[in-house]
């Protein structure tokens, strides 16, 4: 069930209202029962899997606050971790291990003549975040950080709360849990936001993301076809495209859950304006970003070591990163680069300001300063989502290498050349993108669901209703695209 | 329910009605916006741009590819000469199964159009698949946009795919192109040999496609098409085309099911007007098992579909004496 859907439009709708007219006390049945149907509706079969990570973290985590030895604590929570890490390899990782190990082996002509052992089972929808939370649960009961939950059922609502089960925001015991626990009264404001927030979610998903994608999808799938601008364009495309695919989805996550009374973690906050690939990774997947800082980044040292440790650290905590997005060398690759993007932005950032000394303060608060480095941050985020995107290594290689060729001889015309799609659908593209930019640069200021909210009433409903046509034209009439983020 | 509530629900409830209201605006000024197109049967492949309004035919032929062919090149002429009837092909190439003809059927009555005898040539796997009914892919792909037919296919439960695929009509032309593909001549052909390695790789292909467990939602298809055939007072018949392989996977299911919904449909006739029987009228509901007759190669192009030859001889034959 997606949130772009009729059938999801009736079950929230439902939902809603029953959620409201149910005493407190039942709520949690009521949106329990919800959330594994919701999960229910991509694979019945692997509701149980939900069931068994949650029974065993919920057990391991009242286990470790009543050990009485610090061993015996540790002993449940690797229980735990392994319980619920297994799962993930093995569902996510079992035939990307495999086949790279026969590969390996290949180039020293070991296993030769037998083939790498498969797995044909599908990918459970949304396991990387529900496990990053069962993980996180554990690990601050263990430090001591939270209290375990003594419910099970209100402890099965936190893996499962149904906006965010399938891919995120990853949230934290010590925020969600308590808010199961609170009475909650319908609010008109925070559900008029909330389903603004919606609104806008879908169009970034629904009318930009999928709209972007129609260009993406001809280059990326065709790579070998193309080289200069088609491969740039495409980029760049795809660099907004998954923006807008998956803050539009985290918009619609925390819109439904905020209509029915729950906050849920931000998720981005205008990444592509960060001016450092630090401050890119404080706005964007912010609630996976930290889940990294916290359980990977920190527990390895973090800064607080010698400098060739905390690059190590770093560079561990992305190539983590990449392969949790998906079980290709790509999505390493990806990481990999934003981690040596970082050592590398320390490097220059300590050398420079070794050298400028009293000077840099002033010289880091000039608004030329600081275009040069946004530009330079989306450049260089822009040139990992190549990898991130191609569907495989050597194609992210090709595509690299052939962006900057530029072939007039052969092509007809420099147009022809670039617009590779219908031309429609090329400048569509474009005039989206730029509906997008002035939208971004006036949520600078205010959150559009704000702006819009303080409008008056018929400037008001004219967005909304221009808003729900745009989603409902480009469902309709546009190609549907999975949300990508799903896949992980 | 506080005021808050209350507010936002009324708020919600006027909002979805002004939408409603858009929404159903632009699709009625869409509806039937290419209704001055019209092709002959054996000019297209397109049922609504061939039906029109207020028309009155003797025939309306019911069927998958198997009772297109009757249409195809010549054929209909003939079949028309031969019957000294007029007749509408409402048959789908691309394997139109029961839901997609109780769509074009329910159409073909609504727009006014009559038919004295409705003819169905049923074939055993529009039964058991569902690629030939809710999520057949072709049988609208070259039809323009009606509002009841998109009405039908939500009420008769086709998926969102198919029901999306329908609203696109209103924007792309697609359907105009398609719509002029006409016969593919291959009725000219005569099928070389009766191959069994062939028929073998047929039957696994059914097979394949085949779910059983849907067999009886599907025939509850049959009872609707047999209410609408009655409720505009047009005869209707179902015939099994013959083909070119024994035992077809199904074939006896199918035999049995109809046999049976016939005669429930007959005794119901009889007992609502005794007198039909008694004055001897023709019944109104009639079945006929065919699948075994002409096994002649020469017939056909293919294993199953008949060529030229094979539709005028069964049109002599079989079709005329049945009317």
């Amino acid at each position: 069930m997606l949130f772009n859907s009729l059938s999801f439009a009736l079950f929230f709708i439902l939902l809603t209202g029953l959620h409201f007219s149910l005493p407190h006390r039942f709520r949690w049945i009521l949106i329990l029962a919800a959330s594994y149907y919701f999960y229910m509706c991509w694979n019945v079969g692997y509701i149980l899997l939900i069931a068994t990570s949650t029974l065993i973290t919920w057990y391991a985590g009242l286990k470790i606050e009543g050990a009485l030895s610090n061993k015996r604590k540790k002993h449940f929570l690797i229980a735990s971790l392994v319980a619920n890490l297994g799962a993930l390899l093995f569902f996510k990782y079992f035939n990307f291990f495999t086949t790279s190990l026969f590969q390996i082996s290949a180039k020293f002509n070991l296993f030769t003549g037998y083939e790498a052992p498969l797995l044909h089972i599908m990918l459970p929808v949304g396991i990387s975040f529900y496990t990053f939370q069962t993980v996180s649960y554990t690990i601050d009961i263990y430090q001591g950080k939270i209290e375990p939950e003594k419910h099970l059922g209100i402890f099965a609502l936190y893996v499962a709360f149904w906006p965010r089960i399938v891919a995120g925001p990853i949230e934290r015991a010590g925020k969600l849990i308590p808010q199961f626990r609170k009475v909650i009264s319908f609010d008109y404001s925070n559900t008029t936001d909330a389903l603004r927030l919606v609104l806008w979610g879908m169009i970034k998903k629904v009318v930009i993301a999928d709209q972007l994608a129609v260009y993406v999808n001809q280059v990326f799938d065709n790579c070998g076809d193309y080289t200069g601008f088609p491969l740039i364009i495409a980029s760049i495309f795809f660099t907004i495209q998954i923006y807008c695919d998956f803050s539009g989805y985290s918009d619609m996550a925390i819109g439904t859950a905020k209509v029915m009374g729950y906050e849920l973690t931000e998720n981005f906050r205008h990444p592509y304006f960060a001016a450092s690939l630090r401050e890119f990774w404080q706005r964007w997947h912010i609630s996976l970003s930290t889940w990294f800082r916290d359980y990977v980044y920190i527990p390895l040292g973090g800064k607080r070591v010698v400098k060739w440790r905390f690059y190590y650290n770093l560079f561990i905590t992305f190539l983590v990163s990449g392969l949790w997005h998906g079980a290709n060398w790509t999505f390493v690759i990806w990481g990999g680069l934003h981690g040596l993007y970082l050592i590398i932005e320390n490097i220059v950032e300590e050398f420079f300001s070794n050298i400028f000394k009293t000077t840099w303060n002033s010289i880091e608060n000039t608004t030329f300063y600081k275009a040069i480095r946004v530009a330079i941050t989306l450049f260089l985020v822009n040139y990992a989502w190549i990898f991130f995107r191609a569907n495989t290594v050597s194609d992210a290689f090709s595509i690299t290498g052939k962006m900057f060729i530029f072939d007039f001889k052969n092509s007809s015309s420099l147009i022809e050349n670039i617009v590779v799609v219908e031309p429609s659908s090329f400048i569509l593209s474009l005039a989206l993108i730029l509906f997008l930019i002035v939208v971004e640069f006036k949520e600078q200021t205010i959150k559009i669901e704000n702006y819009v909210g303080n409008l008056p009433f018929v400037a008001r409903w004219s967005i909304y209703t221009l808003g729900l046509w745009a989603v409902i034209i480009s469902t309709v009439f546009g190609v549907k695209q999975e949300f990508i983020y799903f896949q992980f | 329910m506080d005021s808050q509530s209350k507010k936002i629900i009324l708020k919600i409830i006027i909002f979805s009605i002004l939408n409603l209201v858009i929404m159903l605006s632009l699709l009625l000024f869409f509806s039937g916006s290419n209704r001055d197109i019209k092709f002959k049967n054996w000019e297209t492949e397109s049922n609504l741009l061939v039906t029109g309004e207020n028309e009155h035919y003797d025939v309306a032929i019911l069927g998958t590819s198997r009772g297109r062919v009757f249409s195809r090149d010549s054929n209909h002429l003939t079949m028309e000469s031969v019957l000294g009837r007029k007749v509408v092909n409402l048959s789908k190439g691309g394997g139109g199964g029961l839901m997609p003809a109780k769509i074009h059927l329910a159409h073909f009555y609504r727009r006014g159009n009559r038919a004295n005898h409705v003819i169905y040539f049923i074939d055993p796997w529009i039964f058991f698949c569902p690629i030939n009914n809710e999520n057949n892919t072709f049988f609208l792909k070259d039809e323009p946009f009606e509002i009841y037919i998109l009405f039908d296919l939500i009420l008769n439960g086709f998926p969102s795919q198919r029901i999306t695929s329908y609203l696109q009509m209103i924007a792309v032309d697609d359907w105009k192109s398609i719509s002029k593909y006409a016969a593919p001549n291959l009725d000219k052909l005569t099928l070389k040999a009766i191959d069994p390695v062939k028929l073998e790789e047929a039957r696994e292909h059914y097979l394949g496609l085949y779910e059983p467990d849907k067999f009886e939602h599907y025939s509850k298809f049959i009872n609707d098409i047999n209410g609408l055939a009655k409720k505009h007072n047009s005869k209707i018949t179902y015939i099994m085309l013959p083909i070119l392989m024994r035992d077809f996977p199904g074939a006896k299911e199918v035999d049995a099911k109809l046999k049976k919904i016939i005669n429930k449909e007959r005794a119901n006739d009889i007992n609502n007007n005794e007198t039909n029987s008694k004055i001897g009228k023709q019944e109104s509901f009639q079945y006929y098992n065919l699948i075994d007759e002409m096994q002649d190669r020469h017939f056909f192009y293919d294993h199953m579909h008949f060529n030229n030859k094979g539709v005028e001889y069964f049109t002599k034959t079989y079709l005329k004496p049945i009317l």
